[in-house]
């Protein structure tokens, strides 16, 4: 038995300053999978030589509130500020989690990575949602290199799989979790396939970064999220092209409070993103200083 | 100072407000003066207050890396001025927002309008309306910037927002419409000449 597919988007186009991003999560079927309330794929960008870096300089200062932030970065190097003093820089396929808590201001940016001469950035954001009384906790931040996140590969040399949240047999990512949550980076060679167990009661998307595969029989293409019905199920993976394919899989346990998100806060009710606002001015989410000692 | 602001409200809904509304509403704005070329917002800072003009002019505008000024928006009475993605996302502005008469304005911030929405529903309707109009003549806007002459740019704003001409002088106009000085004087001469 697969899994049946409840629908697929490819998102739409919501750049941010310099950078090209397809929104994927909300859209105009579900606000949420498991947790996770929103997701941007930063899109592949090949840099020139010499191309100046971006740097973090206050234009990206935000603030969030009541949820927590996930960077994954596939290629190049994030570099993290936060208003609690936070600053971290974390390479390719690396990941930031940054829990917003009560409240927080971050500015990140995304350069090529130094250390590995490909010259690409591409990475991923999600927001996770936080279950009401975790909204209220102080802010945290946790950077983790690529080779702090646990991977297995696949038998037969199909592959690989990298858990960067959640947990996968004896696997666990060190992204603390307040309800149930996973996201996995699936890699398969060319011609491999792989089927990935599922839980019940949970939900699940996977999106195709780079190129498309069938997946549960049926043919997607690059770009497309799908999002999973109920049914009991395996997720069934295909690579029948000749190049190696990635694959995002990513949700939890359904979020069972109210969502009302507003700009950059993800809330229960609408007095407590009005809140959100008003202590955000009040001065009560601090400010960054990026200026280092 | 209100009555303008409860008059625009008003002219928005199904039922007037009632007088405790109006109590709820008087306390929710602030008052401010603001002097001929001082600021409402400047560029890098985020957009804590969303203006009603009560008396004056207000621009806003974005400052190019020559340091040429691109008029955005040119608000009078009963307009709004406010860099809405800054306010509502809470991101640096790109905008700089000033004004251009000594101008008195109602300041709201996104919690309070937030709060008001809550307590009064019937403001849902002035909302409405409010983010239609914008959408209509954005929309307008961006079909005369992509499609039209400089020409019937400058005859539609006139016919559109006669009032603007006398409040604002010709080069901040142009540079709304994204037109030259030399090409709006030209266009003017040759009008007049018609």
């Amino acid at each position: 038995m697969t899994k049946n597919i409840r629908f697929t988007t490819k998102g739409l186009r919501a750049d941010i300053g310099e950078y090209i991003i397809n929104r994927l999560l909300p859209n105009n079927y579900v606000k949420a999978v498991g947790p996770f309330v929103f997701l941007d794929h930063v899109l592949p960008i090949k840099h020139s030589l010499g191309e100046p870096r971006k740097v973090v300089n206050g234009k990206g200062a935000h603030p969030h509130r009541g949820m927590a932030t996930l960077t994954y970065i596939l290629n190049g190097e994030g570099e993290h500020f936060d208003s609690y003093g936070n600053h971290a820089k974390v390479g390719s396929g690396g990941a930031q989690w940054m829990k917003a808590g009560n409240g927080v201001i971050h500015d990140e940016v995304v350069n090529v990575d130094p250390a590995i001469g490909d010259l690409l950035t591409h990475a991923f954001q999600f927001w996770i949602n936080l279950p009401s009384r975790n909204k209220a906790e102080p802010p945290e931040y946790l950077p983790i290199q690529a080779n702090e996140i646990p991977k297995k590969r696949l038998s037969d040399n199909r592959g690989w799989i990298r858990v960067i949240a959640g947990r996968y047999e004896n696997l666990a990512s060190k992204i603390p979790e307040y309800s149930k949550q996973f996201l996995f980076h699936i890699h398969l060679e060319a011609g491999m396939q792989s089927s990935l167990p599922t839980e019940r009661g949970l939900e699940y998307a996977a999106f195709l970064p780079l190129q498309g595969a069938v997946i549960n029989d049926t043919e997607f293409g690059k770009g497309e999220l799908i999002v999973f019905g109920e049914n009991e199920g395996v997720i069934q993976m295909h690579n029948n092209s000749e190049s190696e394919l990635d694959i995002i899989v990513f949700g939890g346990e359904k979020y069972a409070e109210p969502i009302v998100a507003e700009g950059p806060f993800v809330m229960n009710t609408r007095t407590e993103i009005a809140d959100a606002y008003r202590d955000f001015h009040a001065g009560k989410y601090g400010e960054i200083r990026t200026i280092q000692i | 100072m209100f009555e303008s602001l409860i008059k625009h409200i008003n002219s928005y809904i199904s039922t007037p407000l009632t007088e405790n509304q109006e109590e709820l509403i008087r306390h929710s704005f602030v008052s401010k003066k603001i002097k001929k070329k001082q600021y409402l917002l400047h560029e890098g800072q985020v957009c804590k207050y969303s203006a009603f003009i009560v008396r004056g002019a207000m621009r806003q505008y974005s400052i190019d890396d020559k340091g040429a000024e691109h008029m955005i928006r040119l608000s009078i009475e009963n307009w709004w001025a406010v860099d809405r993605e800054s306010f509502v996302m809470l991101t640096p502005s790109i905008y700089t927002i000033d004004a251009w008469e000594d101008t008195d304005v109602l300041l709201l911030t996104r919690a309070d309008s937030l709060n008001l929405l809550n307590q009064i529903p019937i403001l849902a309707q002035w909302q409405g309306k409010l983010d239609e109009n914008h959408a209509f003549s954005a929309q307008k806007r961006l079909n005369a910037s992509i499609s039209f002459s400089a020409e019937r740019r400058y005859s539609d704003f006139v016919a559109r927002y006669p009032e603007f001409m006398q409040r604002f002088p010709q080069h901040l106009i142009a540079s709304y419409l994204g037109i030259t000085k030399e090409t709006l004087s030209r266009i003017r001469h040759l009008s007049m000449k018609k």
